[in-house]
């Protein structure tokens, strides 16, 4: 990276010093060293300070509101008899939408034996563990009386869809933490020994999460045995866990929500979001930590080709969701159809599928698309218009009940979520992105042994070496 | 007669709880119910009731089907003037056939109508009871009847079925197997998994172990005698960069 600012570059050289050993000090090749240099974690300077503020404020306002809604129950949102859901749900749909990703970039493109997802895996898995765990964590915020949470496990039936989304939740994320954890082995290994200033409690967590590893073949062996199972095995269990989720709406007569196109619609949809996710938090690492030499333009295109056929896939989904339904506006189905195309929720519903879907499509498809900056620009577009569309399958629905309800309040018919909602869903949003900094701040994000390996250099760094 | 005093189980009036309590409570409270009357002169002694039999026939005529009970004396002669009440058994109680009571004639009978759309069990059977009860002259007496004038009661069992609707308990079988073993197989994988962890930890404290010289070599290489044993060190690649 070329530094224009003197006090910036001033900077950056002071914050790796503070974490990578002095090249007098230096027992590697000036390549190995290099590498060592660029990946392992650093510091945080001011602008990581200043960020790490800002979601810790909006997550302790979340957790005010929450305070205040289990004091107050959930009488302080705006969900009443029609909108029995609201955007806990919607933001619950989202995250799990946003975790398939690591199933995409660790199994998928692994399997597939796609060279170019080295840099990626691990910035795919630490966005699948944040985005999974919030998910179940917002799923409780949606629950009246939280700690009546166990009844699920205690009095669950099995034939509802949602113990089978418990279940499958609580299997995909012990799975998403063992992919990012396996691999993450020889490089916990490096920072123990390798980083210096550091507190003890941390190379001490490096020491207990390492395993001992000690670089030996059978070692290797094992975790990279394990890492194939775990890909072939991850892969399922993401078709299921999307799957499962729009069961919770396609497994109920409602309109919008009764269609057996639910599963594949949501599935693809959840690629589309994750792939964009990855390119986000790509860039903005890249930037921040000057990754150029590791995450290239060739990734920004080949994530970019990655995402527009996502998105083709799931263009395809809404094709089969709307227009086919639209075509007959069946009573109650075409009021909510118009309720989206031309009415209450339409300003919503095109900027959704205009800039959510459309124009990244569009965008994507030129190579010039593909550039860091518009894809960047791009895959923001695409999560914020998957958030919205999240609120769009699960609020609108709702605004049109089969069985007319009489006698209520005329507010009651309209869902504007209350600030306690919005606060309470920024708080998990900055959450999920906090626990993603933090995993960020303490271990390497691009795993420097697979990037090792494939440079040859892997026999030259002893606690990696094969 | 009249209830005067309730013996609440904690010695504590069951007024101050009226509406607190729950009503297995309270049930339970009345088991200790004490009642006494006022003039005790009202109450006769059993050996001051005379003994009444009942004898109870079912009729079935054009006009419909009809009760016909008969009550005697000790001596077998028939008793006018008794108040008898009938009944047909429910799940949880005695359902009266007639909305008064009625009483036998001279001849010692009486005669009531059996209604035409009562239910009855699932083959149309009804346990039919005549009763003597609380009678100033005679103790409590009854004779009972089953008969098949009920209308057959079709349950339906939909909700104790194996079902996707049915309850926890009521899951269908092929569904509880498919779980299972979907849960089975997926844990089982994560629990090899996690065991090879193990592996991992034990592999590498074993390398720590002979580094610092605290554990003896015990790894197998053949020897020219053609066993496998060696004590031999092992050797690290220490490439110096």
């Amino acid at each position: 990276m070329i530094y224009t600012d003197t006090v910036q570059y001033a900077e950056e050289v002071k914050r790796r010093a503070k974490t990578i050993p002095k090249k007098e000090e230096q027992k590697f090749s000036k390549e190995t060293h290099e590498l060592i240099t660029d990946l392992l974690p650093k510091k945080f300077g001011r602008s990581g300070k200043i960020w790490i503020g800002v979601l810790f404020s909006i997550c302790l306002l979340g957790l005010f509101a929450y305070i205040k809604q289990l004091r107050y129950g959930l009488i302080v949102t705006d969900m009443r008899d029609f909108s029995s859901w609201g955007i806990y749900i919607s933001n619950f749909v989202f995250f799990v939408a946003i975790s398939l990703v690591g199933s995409l970039v660790s199994a998928i493109l692994k399997l597939a034996n796609v060279k170019w997802r080295t840099p990626l895996t691990r910035i795919a898995e630490v966005i699948a563990v944040a985005a999974i765990v919030f998910a179940g964590i917002i799923i409780i915020v949606d629950m009246g009386r939280p700690e009546r949470f166990w009844h699920l496990f205690v009095y669950g039936r099995i034939q509802s869809p949602i113990i089978w989304d418990v279940i499958v939740i609580s299997t995909y994320l012990t799975v998403s933490l063992l992919l990012l954890y396996l691999p993450l082995l020889p490089d916990l290994a490096l920072c123990k020994n390798e980083m210096v200033n550091i507190p003890k409690w941390q190379r001490k967590l490096y020491g207990i999460l390492s395993l001992n590893w000690k670089g030996t073949k059978k070692q290797y062996q094992i975790i990279n045995k394990s890492i194939r199972v775990l890909a072939i095995l991850i892969i399922p269990l993401a078709l299921a866990i999307h799957t499962v989720t729009s069961w919770l709406f396609a497994t109920t007569f409602r309109v919008g929500w009764d269609s057996t196109n639910f599963g594949p619609y949501f599935v693809s949809g959840a690629f589309m979001v994750g792939a964009a996710a990855v390119i986000a938090g790509m860039y903005i690492l890249r930037n921040h930590y000057n990754l150029e030499k590791y995450i290239t333009h060739k990734h920004f295109d080949h994530m970019g080709k990655l995402l527009v056929l996502l998105s083709l896939v799931y263009f395809y989904f809404n094709i089969n969701e709307y227009l086919i339904t639209g075509y007959k506006m069946k009573n109650v189905e075409g009021e909510h159809l118009q309720s989206l195309f031309s009415g209450r929720f339409a300003p919503m519903f095109w900027m959704v599928q205009i800039f959510g879907m459309m124009i990244p499509i569009l965008v994507l498809l030129f190579r010039k698309g593909r550039k860091p900056i518009p894809i960047f620009v791009i895959s923001v577009l695409v999560v914020v218009g998957a958030w919205f569309k999240r609120f769009l399958i699960v609020t609108p629905t709702l605004m049109h009940p089969f069985i007319p309800m009489q006698n209520i309040p005329v507010s009651w018919t309209h869902y504007i979520p209350s600030w306690e909602e919005w606060a309470v869903t920024a708080g998990s949003l900055a959450g999920a992105l906090l626990l993603m900094t933090l995993l960020i701040r303490l271990f390497p994000i691009i795993p420097i042994w697979e990037i090792a390996e494939e440079k040859g250099l892997l026999k030259n760094i002893k606690s990696m070496k094969e | 007669m009249k209830i005067y005093f309730l013996k609440y189980s904690r010695r504590r009036s069951i007024k101050l709880f009226a509406g607190i309590i729950s009503a297995l409570f309270f049930w339970g409270s009345v088991n200790n119910l004490y009642a006494s009357a006022e003039n005790k002169s009202d109450v006769k002694s059993g050996s001051e009731l005379k003994k009444a039999n009942i004898k109870l026939e079912a009729i079935e005529i054009a006009s419909g089907k009809k009760l016909k009970a008969i009550v005697t004396n000790e001596d077998g002669k028939p008793v006018a003037a008794v108040e008898l009440h009938f009944y047909v058994k429910r799940n949880f109680g005695l359902l009266p056939i007639e909305a008064s009571v009625s009483t036998t004639d001279e001849t010692g009978s009486i005669m009531v109508d059996f209604p035409a759309d009562l239910p009855g069990d699932s083959l149309g059977n009804v346990f039919i009871i005549a009763k003597i009860e609380d009678s100033e002259q005679y103790e409590n007496a009854e004779a009972h009847k089953i008969m098949h004038w009920g209308i057959p009661v079709v349950i339906n069992r939909a909700s104790q079925q194996r079902a996707l609707w049915a309850g926890r308990s009521n899951a269908p079988v092929l569904l509880i197997i498919i779980v299972n073993i979907l849960l089975i197989s997926v844990w089982g994988v994560i629990i090899y998994i996690c065991t090879q962890l193990y592996k991992v930890n034990k592999i590498g404290r074993s390398e720590k172990e002979y580094a610092n010289g605290k554990k003896k070599i015990n790894r197998k290489v053949p020897q020219p005698n053609g066993t496998f044993h060696s004590n031999k060190p092992p050797t690290f690649n220490q490439t110096k960069l």
